[in-house]
């Protein structure tokens, strides 16, 4: 238009071109501080468990530096940038926090697989001891049957002990152990109960000591009869080294006769005590047993 | 890791021209909201790394809706973004507490087991 108007023109590059070389040649203004340590925090997160257990995060991580990296490029000194760059540093940290418990769960998973075959041995290994321990038992088991059988042998040999199915009987009479009456042992009562209690300590057996009478008088009389007898020969055989817990008394007063009671051989006969040393899984002899007659045990199990 | 104190200050400094008519997006709000509640209850309380970050995201969560109240929503955006990241922290140190500690657990109950196993002689 005119020279002045040329010349504020003119004016107006050079500036603008002083003010570009101005800010060519300047520095850069240095990364905020968030930006320096989100690159040091994505540095450590790639390069710990982060890469291996949670790459997505690792990911998301690098990709918010790089838009923090962007956002410096362009304007340093932006909020935005130092926000970017923090929100860079937060999600770097957070890619590391989940590296490491993606690690730790790993660690978790293969203890727990070890805890689980470590408990796995603890069992096999009680389970062996207890197969032992009942093969254990089962030889003693073993060698206590051997030694009732010897007992039973003693019983009839030296206490005249008879087999019936109930077990080893041995029949003492009432005459040879008490007065009539009475329920005191005579003297040939103690020696014969002697050589029974030798022949008996050989057992772990329970033993049964019933007392019986004839039909002679009355219930009332007889049954407490025959439980007083059949627990003075229980007293006795203790106090000759019979265990106490191996033997029990019980009277029956006039039931189970072996004999008849209409004469008197009969009537002795069925005054008796009876020691009964049961067979192995036998119950307890049972009113109705008849062991003269050789009747099938009816007994139950 | 307070300077967010001071950059939240440099936001507010800068003047923006376009900030008049800037809204802070809802979800960048409720996204802050969201995560601070599942720091909470994933119990980042519990570990002193994780309670940190979790109050750090409380204070800032409070500083935008400050902002939000004066007409700063640009600067109230930014903030709310940075309450999320610190509250996501704040999750992720609270499993890392957590899944460590049940490693622990599980080492040690190995090692009682070994203890009390006996040998066969």
């Amino acid at each position: 238009m005119n020279r002045l108007g040329r010349s504020y023109g003119y004016a107006g590059i050079t500036t603008l071109t002083a003010l570009l070389l101005m800010g060519c040649g300047s520095t850069k203004a240095a990364a905020p501080q968030e930006l320096v340590d989100a690159r040091a925090a994505y540095n450590r997160a790639a390069s710990g468990p982060a890469s291996q257990y949670n790459p997505s995060d690792l990911h998301v991580a690098k990709t918010s530096l790089d838009r923090a990296e962007q956002w410096y490029a362009q304007d340093p000194g932006a909020p935005e940038t130092r926000t970017q760059s923090y929100l860079a540093l937060r999600r770097a940290q957070i890619a590391s926090a989940q590296g490491e418990t993606g690690l730790a769960i790993a660690q978790r998973d293969q203890a727990e697989r070890a805890l689980v075959q470590a408990q796995a041995q603890a069992l096999a290994q009680t389970r062996a001891d207890l197969d032992q321990a009942r093969a254990q038992l089962a030889e003693s088991q073993r060698n206590g049957s051997a030694a009732d059988e010897r007992a039973m042998a003693v019983l009839e040999r030296q206490a005249g002990a008879h087999r019936e199915a109930r077990g080893e009987v041995i029949t003492l009479p009432g005459s040879l152990l008490f007065q009539t009456g009475k329920s005191e042992l005579s003297q040939t009562a103690r020696a014969r109960l002697d050589s029974v209690a030798v022949a008996l300590k050989g057992t772990d057996k329970k033993i049964v000591v019933e007392g019986y009478t004839d039909d002679t008088g009355t219930d009332a009389v007889n049954l407490p009869l025959s439980e007083a007898r059949a627990s003075e020969v229980r007293s006795y055989l203790i106090s000759r080294g019979v265990p106490e817990a191996n033997i029990m008394a019980r009277g029956f007063g006039p039931t189970r006769p072996i004999a008849s009671n209409k004469t008197v051989e009969g009537r002795a006969t069925n005054r008796r005590v009876e020691i009964v040393v049961p067979n192995s899984g036998a119950a307890e002899p049972m009113p109705e047993d008849k062991p003269q007659k050789k009747q099938p045990s009816q007994q139950k199990p | 890791m307070r300077h967010w104190r001071s950059l939240a200050a440099a936001v507010a400094v800068a003047s923006c021209a376009a900030c008049g008519g800037y809204t802070v997006p809802p979800q960048h709000v409720t996204g802050a909201q969201t995560a601070i509640a599942a720091a909470r209850g994933g119990g980042a309380d519990a570990d002193p790394q994780a309670a940190l970050h979790l109050k750090l995201a409380e204070e800032q969560y409070s500083g935008a809706r400050n902002m939000m109240s004066k007409g700063s929503d640009k600067q109230a955006d930014l903030m709310f973004l940075q309450s999320q990241a610190d509250a996501q922290l704040a999750q992720s140190l609270a499993r890392k507490s957590t899944a460590t500690a049940e490693t622990q657990q599980t080492v040690e109950q190995i090692r009682m087991l070994m203890q009390t196993s006996t040998p066969r002689q």
